[in-house]
């Protein structure tokens, strides 16, 4: 069942051409990496399609809804959650309120403003499931600008999963992280509380695109060169030529 | 046995943690009875502008909107109030004051409408305009506002029994910690931690779902709400409002307040609202043109010297003071 579809998506900075019709679907549960090298578009395409920068022409569509014109929020509300490349924590806040933040968003008990934001058990335990799902229940307390990189990146993961989304968009989601924690991501992305979550994530790192990955984007210079699994990929010889630098008579 | 015994050791030191506000408290309660008319004045008109800095960090230091327009919202309040007072039969605090909040939540909304695009300097400066636009009419509307003369003949108010100078102040005392208490409760809301999201990571914020355009108007006009009762506050207390009570002096006296006591700790402006005041009554007696000098003075020694205010400070102290008494004993 396909659960995003992207139509012709284009974007202009001046007259840099970011987006060059950029066209793909994903179907429900479908896990999904967009590789290319540097400057290729890959983080504008998640940010045009989480409704942080509008494009110039194109549709985007969630679950049947076109939703081209709809803000952030209303995209967060249809449950499509992102993750960013430089971890977006709330630094001053605790670990705790973080995620019950990320709970609370897209509920209307957001707007409620006597009874105090801990009370509610039901997000309570939610957020204290979750963080113990990424060994952090111990630092809940701890504002979250005191975590180490790597704790960042696995709280970073879990904001975005509370959402409970239905598409979920991770950039770099492996960054900076050691080989277990990357494992470990892409494990907690491929189980079974997570199948039914369409995952399109850019990563440089390849062992995470070829764990996860059912089907790969080759994105270069704002355009999709090359789609396929990740056999086709790594025998595709334009992505071979651009993407990895070899040439045809290597 | 052990365990009851540590719960009553943590009920112990819950009770010596909070022991400065029953403390402070008291001495609220008790002043009248030690301090002479003058002191009485001055206690007023702290808990006056503590209540309006409270209300400017909710904009400032809770949601990160830089408000210098609040003294202006502050003084719509002040001017329906007064304007309904001299010119209609009714004197009812019980209905002048809803009249005059709600009054102070259009302009708020109006303010933010406008301001809500922008953020950071440029918000200020919006409502910084604004906030001059409103001193202007309370200047040049003579036929209702008496231009720079102002309103006055304002008495304390009508509650349905009489107040004195000393009734007035535990009036505005009884006002001024309801008030904070509310506005407590409201920043440990969903709500409150959601403001508190949009000022660290506004972009975060959005992408969790939060419509953050329509949560800062919110923030703003509930923030212009209790700036509008201190308003109304200041109105009786003072007898009159004229238009430099309202102006951007004003608004930046609140500002420095909030920076002083501590952003984003609520109680922090109240503080920062005795230091000025208390400062202001003593220095001027010496040498009364030099006082913004001293003002000036005060606020960088603040950002020098106890970045992030005096309130977190004593607090932190305080929890050094009963840590150390814990280890000692």
């Amino acid at each position: 069942m396909e659960i995003l579809r992207v139509d012709k998506l284009h974007l202009s900075f001046g007259g840099l051409q970011v987006l060059r019709g950029i066209s793909f679907s994903l179907e429900k549960g479908e896990k999904v990496a967009l590789i290319g090298p540097n400057g290729a578009g890959k983080t504008t395409v998640l940010n045009v399609l989480s409704g942080l920068i509008p494009p110039m022409s194109g549709k985007v569509i969630l679950s049947g809804h076109e939703i081209t014109d709809h803000p952030a929020h209303a995209r967060a509300s249809l449950r499509l959650a992102r993750s960013f490349q430089i971890s977006s924590l709330y630094p001053q806040l605790s670990v705790l309120l973080n995620v019950l933040l990320a709970l609370q968003g897209t509920e209307k008990t957001s707007y409620q403003m006597i009874r105090p934001i801990t009370s509610y058990k039901a997000n309570l335990d939610k957020a204290n499931e979750l963080l113990a799902s990424v060994d952090l229940l111990s630092k809940r307390d701890i504002p979250s600008q005191s975590l180490s990189h790597g704790e960042q990146r696995r709280l970073e993961l879990i904001l975005a999963l509370a959402v409970r989304p239905i598409v979920l968009l991770l950039d770099e989601p492996t960054a900076g992280l050691t080989s277990n924690e990357s494992s470990a991501l892409a494990e907690m992305l491929s189980s079974p509380s997570n199948k039914d979550v369409a995952v399109l994530f850019v990563a440089h790192d390849l062992d995470l695109v070829f764990a996860l990955a059912k089907r790969i984007f080759v994105l270069y210079y704002g355009k999709i060169i090359a789609e396929g699994s990740p056999e086709e990929i790594q025998s595709n010889q334009s992505v071979r030529e651009i993407y990895l630098g070899e040439n045809k008579g290597a | 046995m052990i365990l009851n015994r540590e719960a009553r050791i943590s009920k112990a030191r819950r009770y010596l943690y909070f022991s400065p506000v029953v403390l402070i408290l008291l001495l609220l309660a008790a002043a009248p009875s030690f301090m002479g008319t003058a002191m009485i004045s001055l206690m007023t008109r702290i808990l006056c502008f503590g209540l309006l800095a409270m209300s400017v960090d909710i904009a400032f230091g809770y949601t990160g909107l830089w408000s210098f327009g609040h003294a202006a919202i502050f003084g719509a309040s002040a001017y329906i109030n007064a304007i309904l007072i001299k010119q209609t039969a009714v004197s009812s605090f019980w209905i002048l004051a809803p009249v005059s909040i709600a009054a102070a939540a259009v302009v708020s909304a109006i303010f933010a409408a406008v301001a809500a695009r922008s953020s950071g300097l440029y918000f200020l400066l919006i409502t910084f305009a604004l906030g001059q636009l409103v001193y202007s009419l309370a200047m040049q509307w003579k036929t209702i506002t008496h231009g720079s003369d102002g309103l006055w003949g304002i008495p304390y108010p009508n509650i349905g029994i009489p107040l004195s100078n000393v009734s007035n102040y535990y009036f505005t005392l009884l006002v001024v910690i309801l008030s904070g208490l509310l506005l407590r409760l409201f920043t440990k809301s969903p709500f409150g931690y959601s403001l508190v999201g949009i000022r660290e990571n506004e972009i975060r914020a959005r992408t969790m779902g939060y419509n953050t355009r329509l949560r800062k108007i919110i923030a703003f006009v509930i923030s212009g709400m209790f700036a509008g009762l201190s308003g109304i506050l200041y109105l009786h207390f003072n007898g009159g409002i004229a238009p430099e009570n309202i102006g951007m002096g004003a608004s930046g006296m609140a500002m420095f307040m909030v920076v002083i006591g501590g952003a984003a700790t609520l109680w922090g402006g109240f503080v920062g609202s005795a230091v000025v005041l208390i400062l202001q009554y003593y220095i001027s007696l010496l040498t009364p043109q030099r006082w913004p000098i001293f003002l000036g003075a005060i606020v960088i020694a603040a950002v020098f010297f106890s970045r992030g205010g005096i309130f977190p400070r004593v607090i932190w102290l305080w929890q050094k003071v009963i840590k150390y008494g814990n280890t000692a004993s």
